[in-house]
């Protein structure tokens, strides 16, 4: 009984995935990767050699392992993106909803002053030089 | 009066934390007792304001709540931070510790601490929640130098990282029962009859009871807590110890009172085993335990089930016991940690029982407060933790629960032999090597002679507080 | 139109499912890394099936764009090998246990679920990025500041954490 009534509601619901558009969509994506792939598996004479079997295919000789260690301000550069990355929510929400009133406005000047304060401890304690600084 | 002044308590431990990483910026070495100093002032400028906002009801779009048993809570968080502090500054600055990071992150930790034992809605009960555990974070691994304390930092960190994830999770479920992230109104529409929001609110409770119960080390989530305290550093295993689980308790104590009584029924068999169990998880490692931080950090969880017990007696006998109980475990975990902190030598924290030989002679004043604090622990008469763990079993036994409290008398007979090892070490051992460790300093002095005051005279005289608090 | 949703609804599940297994199981931390890619576009596509396609745009620009670059570079940074030594022989009782640990909570809140099904509408409303900034401005103004309190601790926590020796000048 009550899937039936769900069953009504859907049809008069206005949230309506075009299924044609999508199946026809899929179809050409789906060909357009098969034929792809086909054509490059076919066609490709696929021979081995040395040279092919090296990293980076650029017709130069690698030097030293690919391994090496990379310094710990990558991880903290990654780190600061990410909280930065989130802000990008808020920002974009309140920006929409602004309405030009003042309490809107200093809302959103404390929120970003925090974090202006964050970015100017980070960049005062060194959190933003590259370990070759002059500190060393 | 504006709803807004009862957020003023906040915006100014906001503005202490601000400042203290502002000085930290500017000097890059700011003196400690300016740092100190300061510090305390926004923690007792915070104080004063909780102390004169008058109750009300839910504030600021009921998001905050506000009566007598928030102020209890935040003073008592409050005063915790500052004891806190005056046991670390000089611990810290001998060790190289005390940099600004180590004032501004208790004082942010605070602000969660009060969000959270102010929460009115599952919102800001998360957010405080994580704000608090975020700072908790880096003080526990503020010792970098030492593979223990960032050992402990991990240990708590992924554990906890989880715990905020089934936390949060539930705060869904409950959402989505009910439709409403009020806490009082969600849970009050978490009602019997009514199918629909009974389970799905009843399966979010339980996820939020998980998230909260790893937060306090409750017994099936307790293992992280003894590699905690043994690797923290010792002032921050005291505020890691007594600030975040009275902030905790406080959220749970509105919970509890906020739960329709059907809702009550079917979680209270689950609060009689986590307190049962918690209680023996506590109490029985601390009879083989030669590591005294160790003993500290499980007879912390052993009060933890002293606090469900008496939140179990809660619907039945007030929250009296309850407060007082959180009460006498703020001084108490404070007055172990923090002496047991200022006793030690720089090189490390004393843990193995043998270090403590003879230090009630060499260094009587510290040694003092840690006898004090552990009579407490273990529950002899003239402590004030003798008063609260009497409180605790008369409220539990007249709510119904005796064999809880069999358990929990028996708890606290088994870990009461284990402090007194550690008390016959202090006084009746032959010293090791006279004369290790550091003088603690008018600070710590100050933090010493309060805790050790407050228990024994609260526990001489505790009728007013126990009448202000009924 | 539901079977249409159904479909969506298993192929998304299917692609989170399977990312997830292939995070967990798979040998190489990197592979484990696409696996997780794999899984959190998933997500995204329920968010779009959920007709929230800001926070399904948010998911891809903070997840796939920076939460997997962070875990990529810690991959880099620690020098895993590629072979994936971190990976123990096999027991059974290891696995017994993490299935248990996975089964047991889906099973439950599945059958809380499903036996006390929760009022739900028909079809997903859309929540638009107004009402949102809306609701961050007036009731939650105050988790919205809370929030930048958060991010501000995180920030310096972790310039605290990586450069404590090296501040000490």
């Amino acid at each position: 009984m009550e899937m039936q009534s769900v069953d009504h509601a859907l049809q008069s619901s206005p949230w309506e995935p075009g299924i044609f558009g999508l199946a026809v969509f899929g179809a050409v994506v789906l060909g357009l990767l098969g034929g792809l792939l086909f054509l490059s598996a076919r066609l490709t004479p696929g021979r081995d050699s040395a040279v092919k079997q090296t990293p980076y295919e650029c017709g130069l000789v690698p030097a030293g392992s690919a391994r090496l260690r990379h310094p710990a301000g990558f991880y903290l550069v990654a780190m600061f993106f990410l909280l930065f990355d989130v802000e990008a929510v808020y920002i974009f929400s309140w920006a929409v909803a602004f309405d030009a009133s003042p309490a809107s406005f200093w809302r959103m000047a404390f929120f970003i002053l925090m974090l202006l304060a964050g970015l100017a401890y980070v960049w005062r304690k060194g959190g933003l030089e590259w370990g070759l600084g002059k500190r060393g | 009066m504006s709803d807004w002044f009862y957020l003023l308590p906040q915006a100014i431990l906001c503005a202490g934390g601000l400042a203290a990483l502002g000085l930290g910026a500017v000097l890059l070495r700011p003196a400690p007792g300016l740092q100190l100093g300061g510090a305390l002032l926004f923690l007792a400028a915070a104080g004063a304001i909780v102390l004169a906002l008058p109750a009300a009801g839910p504030v600021l779009d009921d998001m905050l709540a506000f009566d007598g048993i928030v102020r209890f809570y935040q003073l008592l968080i409050l005063g915790s931070a500052g004891l806190s502090l005056l046991f670390a500054s000089r611990y810290a600055s001998l060790r190289g510790l005390a940099g600004d990071e180590l004032y501004a992150l208790v004082l942010f930790a605070t602000l969660g601490m009060l969000l959270l034992a102010g929460a009115a809605n599952w919102v800001i009960f998360v957010l405080g929640l994580e704000l608090f555990t975020l700072c908790l974070y880096v003080l526990i691994a503020l010792d970098r130098g030492r593979r223990t304390s960032l050992e402990a930092a991990l240990k708590y960190f992924v554990p906890g990282a989880a715990a905020a994830g089934c936390l949060i999770f539930g705060v869904a479920l409950i959402y989505a029962a009910t439709g409403s992230l009020d806490l009082a109104s969600s849970l009050a529409s978490t009602a019997a009859g009514d199918v629909a929001s009974f389970g799905p609110g009843l399966a979010g409770l339980a996820l939020i009871l998980l998230g909260v119960g790893f937060k306090l080390a409750l017994a099936p989530f307790h293992l992280w807590a003894p590699d905690v305290y043994q690797g923290a550093p010792a002032p921050v295993a005291a505020f890691l110890a007594t600030g975040s689980k009275v902030a905790v308790y406080a959220a749970l104590l509105r919970l509890v009172a906020a739960l329709p009584a059907d809702a009550w029924q079917a979680l209270a068999p689950v609060f009689w085993l986590l307190s049962a169990a918690t209680l023996l998880a506590g109490s029985l490692p601390a009879l083989t335990q030669t590591r005294v931080k160790r003993l500290l950090a499980y007879s912390s969880v052993a009060q933890m089930g002293y606090l469900l017990l008496a939140l179990l007696a809660y619907p039945a006998a007030g929250p009296a016991p309850v407060m007082f109980y959180a009460a006498a475990y703020v001084l108490m975990d404070l007055g172990a940690f923090g002496s047991l902190g200022l006793l030690s030598p720089v090189s490390g924290d004393l843990d193995a029982l043998e270090g403590f030989a003879g230090l009630g002679r060499t260094r009587p004043w510290p040694a003092a407060v840690l006898a004090v604090s552990l009579l407490s622990l273990a529950g002899l008469p003239l402590t004030m933790g003798f008063v609260g763990k009497f409180v605790v079993f008369v409220a539990v036994v007249r709510a119904g629960y005796p064999v809880l409290a069999g358990i929990g008398i028996l708890g606290a007979v088994v870990a009461a032999g284990a402090y007194l090892r550690v008390l016959g070490a202090l006084y009746f051992g032959r010293p090791v090597h006279a004369g290790q460790g550091q003088p603690p300093g008018p600070a710590a002095y100050v933090a010493l002679g309060l805790v050790g005051a407050l228990i024994v005279l609260l526990g001489i005289v505790p009728g007013p507080l126990l009448g202000l608090l009924r | 139109m539901q079977t249409s949703a159904l479909v969506l609804f298993v192929i998304h599940a299917l692609i989170i499912g399977v990312g997830g297994i292939m995070a967990v199981a798979s040998r190489s931390l990197v592979r484990a890394l696409v696996g997780l890619i794999m899984t959190l576009f998933g997500v995204s596509g329920m968010y779009l099936l959920l007709n929230a396609p800001f926070i399904a745009l948010m998911q891809l620009l903070i997840y796939v764009g920076a939460v997997v670059i962070l875990i990529f570079f810690a991959i880099m940074l620690t020098k895993a090998p590629a072979g994936g030594e971190e990976e123990r022989p096999n027991q059974v009782r290891t696995y017994l246990l993490a299935l248990m640990a996975g089964v047991l909570p889906t099973f439950v809140i599945g059958w809380v679920v499903l036996t006390d099904q929760p009022a739900s509408i028909n079809a997903p409303l859309e929540t638009g990025l107004k009402a949102l900034g809306q609701g961050l401005m007036e009731p939650y103004f105050l988790a919205f500041e809370l929030i930048s309190v958060v991010l501000l601790v995180a920030m310096s926590a972790a310039v605290i954490l990586a450069f404590k020796r090296r501040q000490s000048r």
